[in-house]
């Protein structure tokens, strides 16, 4: 067997380009004594002398509960190997995602092993992905231009020292031969943490200032005050770009905590304040909106809004309209809320209707579709609005409490602004009417500790006003002692003559703008199906719920449409009730203040100035402000925009980058118009380094300078956090299962795997980063091995939330031990290492911690996620109907304030025009959408997935389909104005087409077109690759179907990104207007 | 009788040599690839199981059956040109060489070869194939004895076992209509007619092949046995054509039955293996070159009839499994080997091509074996 | 010469001989026993599963199932008879059912025992979604069984269509015979063999990078290890509702991780289990019933 399997990886490493890939370097670590338990029952089914089945299904040391991340959904997963090699994943009971109601945290691990719960077919096919034979296990290093796919590998080490100390790189790379490049050391500048303290506080002065010339005289001071520091800026002339440590930016896809733990401290070392995520390609605006919804009034100002959003209670809903959310192909996630939804719907408990364009399996399952037109969600909330203002079917009860105490008394956990007072100026709804500005009650000194400094700081408390009977009073929406319930409608002139409306008052003159009628005419839906769903949500109490996804979130108006179905909800005051909107609640891995706090940071330097992307302050306050329209967009309410950090560094606004790193993302593919991208990742003058971090040469890595390689979901750690609809207070932990496919490598004098952690800890060590080696959490508190920051997470939640260790879990015995080790058997010692991991936590610590590990992260019991008719973990704070904070913001494109409250907006570009010229002669309305079997560009490793659907092809009604001659089957190309070729522009000179077949179907609405999202690869596997002078060539399976990001238009005024959301900061998906033009089969 | 061979025999004869010298080595090809990559080039899946080398072996044990059972026939009934016990033998030969083949193809088709015994030695009989492999094993065992026994210069159970093999021979034929006829699953096997249409396909495919074997061999003009031969072959074709009709007039007069295999058959992707090698080459244009005058011209038809018949085996087989009642199934789960439409691959051709090579090769070998047989049995007769 | 008085008499003997013993074959291959399963008190297995789990009201149904087999599977075999019911108003047509049995029966490429049917019907905006999951039917009347020349597939006591595999001789003789397409043959192909192809072209055998493709198989309970083209590659292959998941107390791989809790399993024979209230309770159908065959799997539309 041995002999075997020597002679297969010599002939595999052969050609694997010297073990870089997979290859074999996986069966070394692997092979190892086969000891599975022989259990008797074969006999009794076959009676043969063929040996029994080892089988190792219900054998605890064959087992390891994880979080799978074939999807963000992360449910819970068991493990189960033959042989140290998984080979079925089944849901983890204990986890609420696949068992409802999930197993009791109580239940002994061994009584548990024979309970699976249930998961979609990625999760089933997720250890494909692991063993991906295109997964690389060393450093590559660009052998050929960017997006050639040429490459050697290299050492670990040699990568780190190379990209810290910068040079003559790739001399090797014929037209480089004399290029030199920065490193990071080069860029990391400021590293006096009082400098830049001082700096980052005359910055905020220079911000803070409104006056022009006293601005540039504050600049002017800055010069002289840092005169010796100059040198360390970006631009002395703008010191609010911030230090050259700023040229470094720290970019990523799908990062959870733990993980994210260690690139944000990574980002935080090297002193940058360029770390942003992908949120707005997802669906950045439904969390910016509830964002902006969640604010909090804090010190006088609006502060604290959460960056997350609610879905419905699915479980406990009795109605609920589901809104461009695709919960059984998608969402968070297939598992979790399907098993939450079919068998109420079957029971009749609930009831459904789904507004999509696209008839989707949810669809299937709903009483009443509502095919909307793309773009127009806001119209149909607005109709929906429009009926329950007429016909009194609001919750006047909720909506009345002004303030906690109202909402306490009235039973509510939250309560909303829809009755503070909002100033008309000019007709336009402004700032929120403060009390003491009016004369109505004295300004009041009060304190409010400043969350960055951590000082007390006094301030003008001035209160709001609401109108109670006709009569302005005074509320201060925190109090819980004092309730005021205020007039719901309100629209009048104050005694000092300022014209005001209550906030509920301007949503529903917006909705009585049109009539049912007209806005339902807008989106092309039957009126009398809109008002049947109206009718339906507003029959049900607290239990009628709008849950929206990426189909509303995803336009040039995202940020309108979201605030106009949430404020739907508002309308309904089902927050916090059970079969109402909920949010998500985790355990808290931070530890702060607790067991350990994984956040404490010595030596950080306060990094400061303008983000590359723009984002969390206004344009006009700093010193780049030149009048309208901003060279790019300015997102002063949103974070994490995807779309702009290649973008930007395209256009060197607001300054140029050096170097790029990136982290299990793939933007190129994954953005609309994402081709833009790989321009600009081509261009060695814009980006002169790039680092990606990757489990294989992935869509955008291949544009690297550098990969390194990373470990699976299978064999590394993270906390994958929660969902909305999941009612209970949850962690699941993602840890190592199975021996790293990368090769180990030595960090701080240990070994390590091969992955995004080693690449931190490797340049931290070489750099000598702050927070991180011997002394990295505090003194004595080491942060030298990615078990110092898990383990210790670990230990975080299995402490649990009392900061007396109260809530700590209890021991695992002896043999829940023994079974967590016999697991865990096959794991080198860089993964497991049963000693160290003991020492890293503490005698104390290790057996709660197996007690924790042994079912997958820690999860509350089920009956725990409510309280009566109300949820367990209440948002309990103020909604915001009207949004001040966001009134006072002004789009940067066209220099006009945003509305603070829900706004019908139609599709407009950067420039505040409608694409009307991008629409001449392309009459197709594109739109996407998931399909439960891929993943973007992770799943279609998985070669389980392809039978079920090979490849994706073009959704195009019948109709559509005869009126234009087009036939199912047939081949087109899709082509939009600003990619009048249907093609990718790979780089390196090459292109892929942009063709699919047409699939006809009565499931999209006339005049609009659709596609899956997870095909048309060219890279991940699909692509050839030179890895060491050995081609090794992509699979033809990858490569089947379309990707048409690319047709998705580019904003004509940005010119190099897609469209957005100047508000929400989204990426318009939807949007897009194609023509589908017939190719001969030749493609 | 004559052993006089035609002018041109020694052209015919190097003709043949490399006929079968090519055959056989695009033949090896395909056993090449057979060995050595198993069953992935082939083209028959799990919706569509069988293809080519069924049809080969369900042709070839037609032939087999249909050659000997006019052979024994004429020789148990006295018939001219069939008394002689040297043409019993090249019957009997003849049927083995077409039964070589036809194993080897099932045998190949396999997915576990190496088991075939398992048919004979632990069979289940409510199965057409087990009952059907049993006959004709039978069959050869009888067939063999019998074989051994016309070298005796007398025997009185060789004309009995003759009529024993008669009867298997006219047997597993009709089960092989029977084999596709109990399938219920599809609906147009599912046919009593089955039988019937097999047996005459044997039996005329058999008296054909027997005819250009005995055109070939003996080439005696005055050869009774080859006009006996052409009068069968003519009756079987016009006996084959009026079964058919019967079989498709049901599908093409009554709108929902069978009607998607008919027309697949008719106008589908392969319409010419109907139009053309079926009815055209393999039925009209031998029965008019059997019509006709001429000796040669017969031989040719037959020889066109014996090779052609093989389409009429197709056109059950393929059409029959290119039809299923969940037919959603193809696109639920999408791989080449899960559809309905089968088409031979290379391999499957080349492999047919070694198959044909054996027939002939068995054949020339039983030939020379009966000679030394009869040269050491002293006999002639 | 024509036949003398005496050939008739034996050629009547040898003929006669002949006609009845195949006759006679017939006759007692069809009234053959059930192939030679162990049944009785040997096939009792007093199982502990979630014996230390109390059952509560409103408890997952997976649950309810699991209590059900565990029940089930301490009678005799032949005292048990499986099925399975789909509710198609639940199904969702994930096809989770489908990967999951393939990741469990270690499935090649081509084979599969579970796919989703899925029917689009209606026209803009009345449009209807069916999804239909195709397990094997175990049909009390298989006619995939009686045409296997050499008995490698039969129907088991407790409902199951079983084939050995180490007897099956891969004439794929039964595929043709189940008019629901339920077998699929190994043609000895892997998942993974085509990817990471050398410089060559050559496979660089891609499907060894691929470890779990080359862990034995667990079916019936006995350890099927494919390599060299060794059974199950080169049979007939078929759901088998997963029994070896069942000696071991757990549901079947479809049935447990089905996301819709669509699919139900249980022992019909006990009145008291999820599956007989539901065959009861609904009106259940079941796929092509004119074929005859009497399926085992029920769908509730
Ligand atoms: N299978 C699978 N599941 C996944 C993922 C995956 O990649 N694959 N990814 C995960 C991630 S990251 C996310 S963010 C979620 C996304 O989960 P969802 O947002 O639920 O999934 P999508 O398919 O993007 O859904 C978008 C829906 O919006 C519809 N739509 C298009 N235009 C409009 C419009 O103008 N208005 C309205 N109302 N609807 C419109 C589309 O037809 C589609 O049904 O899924 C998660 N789950
Ligand atoms: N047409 C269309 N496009 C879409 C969407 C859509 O609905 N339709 N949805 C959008 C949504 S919601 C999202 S969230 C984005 C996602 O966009 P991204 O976050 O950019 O995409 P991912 O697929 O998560 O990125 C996966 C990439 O990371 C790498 N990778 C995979 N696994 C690992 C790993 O374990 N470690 C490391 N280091 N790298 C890994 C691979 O190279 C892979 O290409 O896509 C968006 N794009
Ligand atoms: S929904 Fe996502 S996380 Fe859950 S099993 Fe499927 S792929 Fe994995
Ligand atoms: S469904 Fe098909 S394979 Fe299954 S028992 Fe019935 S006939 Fe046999
Ligand atoms: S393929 Fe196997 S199980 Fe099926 S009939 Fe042939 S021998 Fe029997
Ligand atoms: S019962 Fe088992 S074998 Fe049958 S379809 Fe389900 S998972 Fe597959
Ligand atoms: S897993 Fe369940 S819901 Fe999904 S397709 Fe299968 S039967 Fe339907
Ligand atoms: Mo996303």
């Amino acid at each position: 067997m041995s002999n075997d399997n020597d002679q297969a990886l010599k002939t595999r490493r052969g050609f694997l380009a010297g073990g870089a890939l997979l290859g074999t370097g996986l069966f070394a670590s692997i092979l190892g004594a086969s000891e599975d338990r022989q259990v008797a029952t074969g006999a009794a089914i076959l009676d043969t002398t063929r040996p029994d089945s080892p089988d190792p299904r219900v054998d605890g040391g064959n087992v390891i509960l994880t979080a799978c991340l074939q999807c963000n959904t992360g449910c819970g997963i068991k493990c189960r190997m033959q042989d140290g090699v998984v080979t079925k994943i089944d849901g983890n009971p204990y986890a609420p995602w696949t068992l409802l109601p999930h197993l009791p945290y109580a239940t002994k691990a061994a009584d548990a092993l024979p309970v699976d719960g249930g998961i979609c077919p990625k999760g089933q096919a997720g250890l494909q992905s692991a063993y991906d034979p295109y997964r690389i296990r060393k450093v590559l290093k660009r052998a050929g231009r960017r997006g050639e796919n040429k490459w050697v590998s290299i050492p670990f080490t040699q990568a780190i020292q190379e990209i810290s100390d910068g040079g003559k790189l790739f001399a090797d790379v014929p037209g480089e031969a004399d290029r030199v490049v920065q490193g990071l050391k080069s860029l990391m500048t400021l590293t006096d943490g009082k400098l830049a303290k001082a700096m980052a506080g005359a910055v905020k002065k220079i911000w803070d200032e409104k006056d022009k010339a006293k601005k540039a005289a504050l600049v002017a001071a800055f010069k002289s005050e840092f005169a010796a520091h100059l040198d360390k800026l970006i631009d002395p002339d703008h010191p609010d770009l911030g230090p050259k440590n700023n040229q470094i930016v720290v970019n990523w896809g799908r990062l959870k905590d733990g993980r994210g733990d260690f690139y944000k401290r990574f980002a935080a070392a090297l002193g940058t304040t360029n770390a942003h995520g992908h949120t707005t390609v997802c669906q950045g605006s439904l969390y910016f909106t509830c964002k902006a919804i969640s604010e909090q009034y804090i010190g006088g100002k609006f502060s604290d809004g959460q960056k997350f959003y609610w879905q419905a209670d699915t479980e406990n809903s009795a109605f609920i309209l589901f809104v461009g959310a695709n919960l059984f192909e998608a969402n968070y996630g297939p598992p979790n809320r399907t098993v939450r939804l079919t068998g109420n719907l079957v029971s009749g408990k609930t009831r459904i209707a789904v507004a999509d364009p696209r008839f989707s399996k949810l669809a299937s399952k709903a009483w009443k579709w509502l095919p909307l037109k793309p773009g127009t969600d806001t119209a149909v909330a607005m109709a929906i609005m429009r009926w329950m203002f007429d016909e009194k079917r609001i919750d006047a009860k909720f909506l009345g409490c002004a303030n906690k105490a109202a909402a306490k008394a009235a039973g509510e956990d939250s309560w909303s602004n829809a009755t503070w007072l909002v100033a008309i100026k000019d007709g336009r709804p402004g700032k929120l009417v403060r009390a003491a500005d009016i004369g109505l009650i004295a300004a009041e000194k009060r304190k409010v500790v400043d969350k960055e400094t951590k000082e007390e700081k006094e301030y003008d408390e001035k209160f709001f006003v609401v109108m109670v009977g006709g009569k302005p009073t005074a509320v201060d929406p925190n109090d819980d002692k004092a309730a005021v319930t205020g007039d719901l409608f309100v629209d009048a002139t104050l005694a000092d003559g300022t014209k005001v409306k209550s906030g509920l008052q301007i949503l529903r003159d917006n909705a009585s703008e049109r009539s049912v009628a007209e806005w339902a005419a807008i989106a092309d839906v039957k009126a009398d199906d809109v008002i049947a769903v109206a009718r339906e949500l507003t029959s049900h109490g607290k239990q009628a719920a709008v849950d929206i996804h990426r189909g509303p979130a995803q336009h040039t108006n995202g940020f309108y449409n979201v605030l106009s179905w949430m404020s739907i909800n508002m309308l309904l005051g089902n927050f916090d009730a059970k079969g109402g909107m909920i949010k998500a609640t985790t355990y808290d891995t931070g530890g702060k203040g607790k067991w350990f706090d994984l956040k404490a940071h010595p030596g950080k330097v306060a990094s400061f100035g303008v983000s590359s992307i723009r984002h969390g302050v206004d344009y006009e306050k700093t010193t780049l402000f030149s009048g309208y329209p901003a060279k790019r967009n300015w997102y002063p309410l949103s974070s994490d925009m995807y779309q702009e950090v290649i973008p930007s560094i395209g256009d060197a606004y607001p300054y140029p980058c050096k170097v790029l790193f990136t982290y299990m993302g793939a933007p190129t593919y994954a953005l609309p118009a994402g081709h833009t991208n790989i321009e600009i990742l081509c261009d060695l003058e814009k980006v002169p380094l790039y680092v990606a971090n990757d489990i294989l040469v992935g869509s955008s890595s291949m544009y690297a300078d550098y990969i390194f390689p990373d470990t699976s979901f299978l064999e590394r750690w993270e906390f994958q956090g929660s969902h909305p609809s999941i009612p209970n207070r949850v962690q699941p932990v993602r840890q190592p299962v199975i021996p790293p496919i990368p090769e180990d490598v030595t960090v701080f004098g240990q070994a390590h795997p091969a992955n995004l952690e080693a690449m931190i800890l490797g340049f931290a060590e070489y750099l000598k980063l702050p927070g991180f080696g011997d002394h990295g959490f505090a003194e004595g508190k080491p942060l030298k091995h990615q078990d110092d920051l898990m383990l210790r997470g670990v230990g975080n939640l299995a402490f649990g939330e009392k900061a007396d260790g109260s809530a700590s879990l209890p021991d695992a015995d002896e043999a829940e031990i023994g079974m967590f080790l016999q697991a865990r058997r096959f794991l080198p010692k860089s993964v497991f290492d049963p000693e160290r991991w003991k020492a890293t936590v503490g005698a104390a610590m290790w057996p709660k911690l197996v007690y924790l590990l042994n079912r997958g992260g820690r999860f509350e019991d089920h009956e725990k996620g409510h309280k009566g008719e109300r949820h367990a973990h209440p948002y309990a704070a103020l909604l915001n109907l009207y949004q001040e904070k966001t009134a006072g913001t002004i789009h940067s494109g066209t220099g006009k304030p945003n509305p603070g409250v829900a706004t019908w907006l139609p599709v407009r570009g950067y420039d505040g025009k409608e694409p009307e010229a991008l629409r001449q002669g392309h009459d197709l309305a594109l739109v996407t959408h998931r399909t439960i079997t891929q993943t973007k560009s992770r799943t279609i490793a998985d070669p389980w997935l392809s039978p079920v659907m090979p490849d994706n092809g073009i959704l195009v009604h019948p109709d559509d389909a005869a009126r234009l001659g087009l036939a199912a089957g047939q081949l087109v190309k899709v082509v939009s104005a600003t990619n009048p070729g249907g093609e990718w522009p790979l780089g390196a000179g090459r292109t892929k087409a942009m063709v699919g077949r047409v699939v006809t179907t009565q499931t999209v609405r006339p005049g609009v077109i659709s596609f899956a999202l997870g095909f048309g690869h060219w890279s991940t596997g699909a692509g050839d690759l030179v890895v060491d002078g050995h081609l090794i060539k992509g699979e033809p399976r990858r490569q089947a179907g379309v990707h048409a990001n690319a047709a998705m238009w580019i904003d004509p005024a940005l010119k190099n990104t897609c469209m957005v959301d100047p508000v929400g900061g989204s990426v318009s998906f939807y949007d897009t207007q194609v023509k589908l033009v017939p190719v001969a089969l030749a493609t | 009788m004559s052993d006089s061979t035609p002018a041109s025999a020694p052209l015919a004869r190097a003709t043949l040599w490399g006929l079968w010298a090519i055959l056989l080595g695009l033949g090896c090809i395909g056993m090449w690839l057979r060995i050595t990559q198993g069953h992935l080039p082939a083209g028959y899946g799990s919706y569509a199981p069988w293809g080519l080398w069924i049809a080969i072996y369900f042709h070839g044990v037609g032939i087999a059956g249909g050659a000997f059972a006019l052979g024994a026939l004429g020789y148990i009934l006295d018939w001219p040109g069939f008394t002689d016990r040297k043409a019993l033998r090249t019957t009997v030969i003849l049927s083995f060489a077409a039964f070589m083949p036809a194993f080897l193809g099932v045998w190949l088709d396999l997915g576990h070869p190496e088991r075939a015994a398992a048919i004979l030695l632990s069979p289940n009989f409510t199965s057409m194939m087990a009952f059907n492999a049993w006959m004709y094993n039978g069959f050869m065992v009888v067939a063999g004895a019998a074989f051994l026994l016309s070298y005796a210069k007398q025997s009185s159970w060789l004309k009995p076992l003759l009529c024993l093999a008669g009867v298997l021979s006219l047997m597993f034929p009709s089960q092989s209509g029977a084999f596709f006829g109990v399938v219920d699953a599809k609906p147009f096997w599912n046919s009593a007619l089955m039988p019937m249409l097999f047996l005459t396909g044997a039996v005329t495919a058999g008296a054909a092949m027997l005819l250009a074997v005995r055109g070939l061999v003996r080439g005696g003009d005055e050869d009774h046995a080859i006009a006996r031969l052409r009068t069968v072959v003519l009756a079987g074709i016009a006996a084959y054509a009026v079964f058919e009709f019967a079989e498709f007039s049901i599908a093409l007069w009554n709108p929902s039955v069978h009607a998607p295999e008919v027309e697949l058959i008719m106008w589908g992707p392969f319409w010419w293996v109907f139009w053309i090698v079926h009815l055209a080459v393999g039925m009209a244009l031998p029965a008019l070159l059997l019509l006709s005058r001429s000796r040669q011209a017969w031989w040719w038809g037959a020889l066109l009839v014996s090779i052609c018949f093989i389409s009429s085996r197709l056109n059950v087989l393929i059409p029959g499994q290119a039809t299923g009642d969940l037919l959603g199934l193809q696109s639920a789960f999408q791989h080449e080997r899960l559809t309905f439409v089968y088409q031979a691959t290379a391999m499957e051709y080349l492999v047919g091509l070694f198959l044909v090579a054996l027939g002939m090769g068995v054949f020339w070998i039983g030939q020379r074996i009966d000679s030394l047989l009869a040269a050491k049995a002293g006999t002639n007769a | 010469m024509p036949m003398t008085r005496r050939e008739v008499i034996q050629s009547g003997i040898a003929v006669g001989a002949g006609v009845a013993v195949s006759g006679a074959a017939i006759v007692s291959a069809r009234g053959k026993q059930d192939h030679a399963d162990a049944s009785g008190p040997s096939t009792v297995r007093n199982l502990d599963t979630l014996k230390n789990i109390p059952a509560k009201p409103g408890e997952d149904p997976l649950m309810r199932m699991q209590r059900d087999l565990v029940k089930a599977m301490a009678k005799p075999m032949e005292q048990r008879h499986w099925v399975m019911v789909i509710d198609q108003r639940k199904c969702v047509g994930c096809h989770a059912c489908t990967v999951s049995c393939i990741a469990e029966n270690h499935l090649p490429p081509g084979v599969v025992y579970r796919p989703v049917v899925i029917e689009e019907s209606g026209s803009f905006p009345n449009i209807k979604l069916e999804f239909t999951p195709r397990p094997c039917m175990q049909c009390d009347q298989p006619p995939c069984v009686p045409v296997c020349p050499v008995s490698a597939t039969w129907k088991r006591a407790d409902g199951i269509v079983a084939v050995d595999y180490d007897a099956c001789i891969g004439c794929r003789y039964c595929l043709t015979a189940c008019p629901y397409g339920a077998r699929t043959s190994d043609f000895g192909e892997d998942y993974q063999a085509k990817a990471a192809i050398g410089a060559d072209g050559q496979a660089v055998a891609g499907a060894q990078a691929t470890p779990n493709e080359g862990k034995p198989s667990p079916e019936y309970g006995k350890s099927w290890d494919r390599k060299g083209h060794a059974s199950p590659a080169g049979n007939a292959r078929k759901c088998h509702f997963c029994l070896h998941k069942l000696e071991n107390g757990q549901l079947p791989a479809c049935t447990s991780t089905c996301i819709g809790r669509a699919t139900y399993f249980g022992d019909s024979n006990d009145p008291d289990s999820l599956v007989s209230e539901l065959i009861t309770k609904h009106n259940v159908q079941t796929l092509l019933p004119h074929k005859g065959t009497r399926p085992r799997v029920y769908y509730i539309v």
